[in-house]
């Protein structure tokens, strides 16, 4: 499975982003190879239609779930509609680190 | 692009592929009815919302609603007239997938697969609660 997880820098000690579209980073985890990628988010700034924009990019990165803080209201339709799950953080401080350590001892 | 204008909401895919006649003699032939035509069914006449509602579910105009729900009930009316099978495929749709609760590493989730036994995203538990 590949996570994109929202990242406020590129590292792994970072916190979890809030905004989804326009979050800094993505940390791109791969749980099969463990392989750890911090990708900047070139459409954090653009005025209109980050969001679907930056759901372009990461679904042609076969990304299967993202994870962050938060999601704009419009975001869901789009990635039900490219079968790719949502997870929401509760606590904004977790660390990439953190989140990685759950997936990590996920059973399957 | 992510998806047309034109998708259709659908709440969850029909729990089986359709429908066989009994008895009949063309076993073979069947009338399609897409999954839109199919939400529309279910929303009219078997939840019993009205057009207005069902519409809004769909996230399509009162028109299109109304269009779509005629196609669907001749298409039924059809397969019980002249004996033919009923095949649930295709259409312009995208799945609502439900939210849940995670119980061990505390996060929200949809379940965004489908199954029928979800499990946390992130943390693979089964311990989680849907929420709406
Ligand atoms: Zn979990």
């Amino acid at each position: 499975m590949k996570y994109a997880i929202t990242a406020k820098r590129d590292n792994i000690n970072s916190h979890c982003d809030i905004h989804f579209a326009r979050a800094s980073f993505f940390a791109i985890y791969d749980n099969q190879s463990k392989e750890i990628k911090f990708i900047e988010n070139e459409f954090r700034n653009i005025p209109e239609r980050a969001g679907p924009s930056v759901v372009k990019f990461l679904s042609s990165l076969k990304t299967n779930v993202i994870v962050s803080t938060e999601f704009g209201e419009k975001i869901k339709n789009i990635l039900d509609s490219e079968k790719i799950g949502m997870v929401i953080i509760n606590d904004n401080k977790t660390t990439i680190k953190k989140i990685i350590e759950i997936i990590e001892n996920k059973k399957e | 692009m992510a998806r047309p204008k034109n998708l259709r909401k659908i709440e969850n895919p029909p729990q089986i592929k359709g429908y066989q006649q009994v008895g009949g003699k063309n076993t073979q032939d069947a009338v399609i009815i897409n999954l839109e035509e199919y939400e529309s069914i279910k929303l009219c006449d078997h939840l019993s919302l009205t057009q207005e509602e069902a519409a809004i579910k769909m996230g399509v105009s009162r028109p299109t609603l109304t269009r779509v729900y005629s196609t669907a009930r001749k298409k039924v009316a059809e397969a019980f007239v002249l004996g033919k099978n009923i095949v649930f495929e295709g259409g312009k749709v995208y799945f609502d997938s439900d939210w849940y609760k995670c119980g061990n590493c505390n996060s929200l989730f949809n379940n965004y697969m489908h199954l029928s036994k979800p499990m946390c995203s992130l943390c693979g538990s089964l311990s989680i609660t849907p929420i709406n």
